[in-house]
């Protein structure tokens, strides 16, 4: 029954960089048949002195397959350095091959004589001669004189023997010891107010080692089950820079910063939370989708979905009557560019409510257009009027029942006639409208191109 | 003609709304128009409300603390929870967005659109629309014009409806059988999995205005020029199937020399070349 034990091929750290100043585990994996014992060794990879040698360590239950760990406690190295380790693998049976070879001299008892300098054999291992193991307490290099725990009897010249031994000394696994990089995030405010984020990482090392390659990943969540939302893979740069569009209101993102120095640390920062909190705008009508036969296609119209903004030169307010909130001009205008709309000038409908101030005199609103022309409400004191380019003309009121009230001789009607309101007249309430109140009043304006229409209401 | 340009309000008044619709009314419905308050939800073809609640601000997109510059538009069918990005819209100081139309959609099929309004800096929140059910009956090709991984930009569209003829598809796969001395076969396969076919149908239609075949040398030429250019199409058949595909060399033309039109029938054979379902193909008006 042979046992075999073979040198391990996956070990940590092996060609990695490790920090000395915390407790590091060292890995290897076990590949042969039953494990007994085993011992660390690291060495200076510059001299080959050693540097620390780890006691051994028996142990039942290792297999082929199965990760042996070995602690190295904090501080048994020094950062900064190049070096190497190695393990030695023991099992129960000597049947590891080390050597082999016929007798030097004849000899008797626990004394046998082998060829000189054979560097493989050592103490503790078996020599197989005539029959028989025989342990190994000490080898003469330079003698060839091998002593035994036991009497070997009478040997003669060139008798062969085999040394086996117990135990395998793995290869060298080299690695180095530096610092841990330190590295934070920068740019996280707490909460995050924007759709977007530019983040910026921030690396050092204290023995200068720089950075091979980093990675940003940005997660929905820090469970298990978090959806990755965005991945750099590994960018082979020192420049730490994340951008990222598209944070959701009301939500917390987590955000990690990760890379390997080249001298094969790696790093990361851990999962960092962005707790994102902003006013969300809302669409106030979804759009509407059609069908479109000719195009095969759906059709989104986001006619309408625009925003205006008016500019204001008078620094008015906008004070609150009960629920209702609105501008209150006192000086200079209120104006909006809204040629971007292509608003045409035969098809548009502009409804106004207004409270006009009891001493206002002068322009209410004004509408110009591409080719110079414009569209005006004055009001004079007593009138409203529509001016058409220059051209004035009263305006068209409506009583609460939408009928037209007063004719231009200031005449009540109740038929469809058209009739023009005058402010200075009395009229019968029961049958028309009529300026109760003194002015301020509330009027709704109806202003196309061609028509403008007014009609008071309550404000 | 002539675009409004400018609207001014001058002072000493308070205004508490000012809308602009398109569309010009008639004096009756003007009169209408004025007993109702305008607003985004209830009033039609609205272009400007500036309701002056604390702010100068006209915009159908409420909670707005900074500059709206777009919209994220998102598709699913009803039946599916996934969201398929559309597209990503961007406002031109100059001009603005009139519609959008999404050609990634399979007949027969049920969708909802997701929108996401975008500002400076905040996104949205997203708001459906009410779902459409698409009901084409026609084939139609679409020469598409890469943008990015996922996305295409629509050229010219041609639409076939008269004697639609398809021939049996091809899923071209990769599964080969290997026997060998062993009871069973060995069975590989291979990524390979793409779908090729070919069609005909006669290029003219019978015009609903004059009720004649509309079917030219003029409109064989385009056809010719279309089918022939460079380019990947967006097929779509009426069974609701959808490929981004090549159009191989085989493509030929014939007519009917036994009646006076001369009625065109094309054919063409095309291959996928792109997994049609996470694409999107759009293409984008502008407001005249």
């Amino acid at each position: 029954m042979i046992n075999l034990l073979e040198r391990p091929i996956s070990a940590f750290p092996y060609n990695n960089a490790i920090d000395a100043t915390i407790g590091n585990k060292f890995t290897f994996t076990f590949s042969g048949d039953k494990l007994s014992k085993y011992k660390i060794n690291i060495y200076n990879l510059v001299n080959n002195s050693s540097i620390y040698s780890g006691s051994e360590m028996s142990v039942s239950d290792i297999y082929r397959g199965d990760e042996v760990t070995v602690s190295v406690p904090s501080n048994t190295l020094t950062n900064g350095m190049s070096l190497y380790w190695d393990i030695t693998m023991y099992q129960d049976a000597y049947d590891v091959f080390v050597t082999s070879g016929r007798t030097a001299k004849a000899s008797s008892g626990s004394i046998l004589y082998i060829g000189l300098n054979i560097k493989s054999v050592a103490s503790g291992m078996k020599v197989f001669i005539n029959n028989a193991f025989y342990t190994i307490n000490s080898y003469d290099a330079s003698t060839g004189k091998l002593t035994l725990s036991s009497s070997a009897g009478s040997i003669a010249i060139k008798t062969n023997y085999v040394i086996y031994s117990n135990y395998v000394v793995s290869h060298n696994f080299p690695f180095i010891t530096r610092k841990t990089p330190t590295i934070s995030i920068s740019g996280i405010s707490s909460p995050h107010k924007k759709r977007s984020i530019s983040l910026t990482g921030n690396y050092s090392q204290a023995d200068g080692s720089r950075i091979k390659y980093h990675r940003w990943r940005l997660y929905n969540g820090n469970s298990s089950n978090a959806i990755t939302i965005a991945d750099t893979g590994n960018v082979f740069s020192e420049r730490l820079k994340f951008n990222f569009d598209g944070l959701i209101y009301n939500s917390t993102y987590y955000v990690e910063l990760s890379g390997e120095t080249q001298d094969g640390a790696t790093f990361t920062t851990g999962l960092k939370p962005i707790v994102v909190s902003y006013t969300s705008p809302k669409l106030l009508s979804a759009p509407t989708v059609s069908i479109d036969y000719e195009k095969t296609a759906l059709k989104i119209d986001l006619d309408g979905i625009d925003q205006y903004i008016a500019e204001d030169t008078g620094g008015n307010t906008f004070p609150s009557e009960g629920n209702r909130q609105y501008l209150h001009l006192t000086s200079g205008t209120v104006s909006v560019d809204v040629t971007k709309s292509k608003i045409k000038k035969d098809d548009f409908y502009l409804q106004m409510l207004s409270r006009i101030d009891v001493d206002s005199i002068g322009d209410v609103i004004r509408l110009d257009f591409e080719d110079g022309s414009y569209r005006k409400i004055v009001f004079d004191g007593t009138n409203l009027k529509l001016d058409k380019d220059g051209k004035k003309s009263l305006v068209l009121a409506l009583r609460d029942s939408s009928q037209w009230c007063f004719t231009t001789e200031g005449i009540p009607e109740s038929t469809s006639i058209l009739y023009e309101w005058d402010d200075n007249a009395t009229w019968d309430d029961t049958l028309c409208w009529t300026e109760s109140a003194a002015i301020p009043n509330s009027f709704v304006f109806g202003l196309t191109a061609d028509t403008c229409i007014i009609k008071e209401v309550t404000w | 003609m002539s675009l409004l340009k400018k609207i001014t309000l001058y002072p000493k008044q308070d205004v508490d709304y000012l809308s602009v619709v398109r569309g010009k009314p008639s004096l009756d419905q003007m009169v209408q128009s004025m007993k109702i308050t305008p607003s985004w939800k209830s009033t039609p073809n609205l272009s400007l409300l500036f309701e002056f609640n604390g702010d100068f601000v006209s915009s159908s997109v409420v909670g707005l603390t900074s500059r709206l510059v777009g919209f994220s538009i998102y598709r699913r069918s009803v039946n599916d929870s996934v969201l398929h990005h559309v597209s990503d819209l961007h406002f031109d100081d100059e001009k603005s967005i009139d519609c959008l139309y999404d050609y990634t959609v399979q007949n027969n099929t049920e969708y909802i659109y997701t929108i996401i309004p975008l500002t400076e800096n905040e996104a949205g929140v997203a708001l459906e629309g009410s779902a459409v059910t698409t009901d084409f009956d026609t084939w139609s090709i679409i020469a598409i014009k890469p943008m990015s991984d996922n996305t295409y930009v629509s050229g010219d569209i041609w639409t076939l409806e008269s004697d639609v003829t398809t021939n049996p598809f091809t899923q071209n796969t990769c599964v080969t059988k290997f026997d060998g001395f062993s009871k069973y076969p060995k069975v590989s396969i291979g990524e390979r999995n793409y779908v090729s076919g070919s069609v005909s149908a006669k290029l003219g239609q019978i015009s609903c205005e004059t009720m004649q075949f509309d079917d030219n040398v003029q409109k064989l030429e385009a056809w010719r020029h279309f089918i022939t250019q460079n380019s990947q199409f967006l097929i779509k058949d009426i069974k609701g199937q959808m490929f981004i595909s090549k159009i191989l060399a085989d493509t030929t033309y014939e007519y009917d020399d036994s009646i006076l039109q001369m009625p065109t029938t094309v054919s063409f054979e095309f291959v996928e070349t792109v997994d049609a379902s996470d694409k999107t193909v759009y293409s984008v008006e502008l407001r005249e």
